[in-house]
């Protein structure tokens, strides 16, 4: 018994020299477009670049209102931006602010350690020990005499 | 498939280098599979042999896009299906479609009466194929014609898998009821 694709095969038997002739046609297409490959491929670059640019300038030349107003719009924030300065920071009090707060952190971490550690505290002195001012040395006899 | 796939693969790789032998010998495996699909699909002849050229033409331009030199019986095959698919959106729009059937199937020299048991159970066969559904139709004749695999079906028609299944499934019940009540007795 014949196969379905037997039965159909033989049944477009009949069709074969047709497409014969459009295979025929189709490969000779195929040689003719295929001669005049390399000499397009000479110059692709220059081309490309040339029809990228063309396209480029008429898309500005298409969107130049747009372009316009967005250059009007970045110029009037530019204006506003340099009309309205901002208030001038003082450095060296915000520097003197945080080393005296910096300090004082550093003098309360001390302390915590000390404690963890059971240190005296006392060993530790709040603030910074004042110096004292020299003083002439008959006074300084004059105290310890007087001590 | 049917062809050996080596052979199939040494000769894509040459017609991509542009060997117009490889070509030929390309187009010559895949034309009459190809139109006896595209002609059992859209049931006219010139319209058949049109959409052959058309895929082959498209097949030799696009060929880089193929990406398995092993799956050009599939790819080709694919190209034909999409360009019948956009034959039924055109002829939707256009009712001067006449069917032209090719009743010149040549006779051997047989026996008269087992040529008639020939001629009467291909007619059945080509009758049933002929009612089957587009999408049904399709599935078969991919299946028998070409002897693709049901992955690859499912490639070519662009449907999932199960639907492939399951048309497949539907168009051998059919045809079965036929040529099995036709081979049955004997």
């Amino acid at each position: 018994m014949k196969t379905p694709r037997d039965i159909l095969l033989a049944r477009h038997r009949a069709a074969e020299p047709k497409l014969d002739q459009i295979r025929a046609g189709v490969l000779a297409e195929l040689t003719v477009n295929a001669r005049p490959e390399p000499r397009r491929s000479r110059t692709p670059e220059p081309r490309k670049f040339f029809s990228t640019l063309r396209f480029a300038l008429g898309l500005l030349r298409a969107l130049r209102l747009n372009a316009v107003g967005l250059g009007c719009v970045w110029l009037l924030i530019l204006f506003f931006k340099l009309a309205t300065p901002e208030p001038p920071i003082n450095n060296s009090a915000r520097a003197l602010a945080s080393g005296s707060a910096l300090q004082a952190a550093m003098v309360e971490q001390q302390r915590l350690l000390a404690e963890l550690g059971e240190l005296p505290v006392s060993r530790f002195p709040k603030e910074a020990p004042k110096a004292a001012a020299p003083r002439p040395r008959s006074e300084q006899r004059a105290s310890h005499a007087s001590a | 498939m049917l062809v050996v796939a080596d052979d199939e693969q040494s000769t894509v790789k040459q017609a991509r280098a542009g060997s117009p032998d490889a070509w030929d010998a390309l187009f010559r495996r895949y034309q009459l599979p190809l139109y006896v699909y595209v002609f059992e699909l859209v049931q006219h002849e010139q319209t058949s042999l049109d959409l052959v050229q058309e895929t082959f033409i498209n097949a030799a331009r696009h060929l880089d896009g193929l990406r398995d030199d092993a799956k050009f019986g599939s790819w080709l095959f694919r190209i034909a299906h999409q360009k019948c698919v956009q034959h039924w959106r055109k002829q939707k729009s256009s009712p001067d479609f006449a069917i032209e059937l090719d009743d010149e199937s040549s006779e051997e020299q047989l026996d008269p009466r087992e040529m008639l048991i020939r001629r009467e159970q291909e007619e059945k066969f080509m009758t049933l194929l002929s009612q089957l559904p587009p999408a049904h139709r399709s599935v078969l004749l991919l299946h028998y014609v070409e002897d693709f695999s049901l992955e690859e079906i499912a490639v070519i028609t662009g449907a999932r898998l199960g639907t492939v299944k399951s048309r497949l499934h539907y168009a051998r019940n059919s045809l079965r009821r036929i040529l099995g009540e036709q081979s049955g007795p004997n």
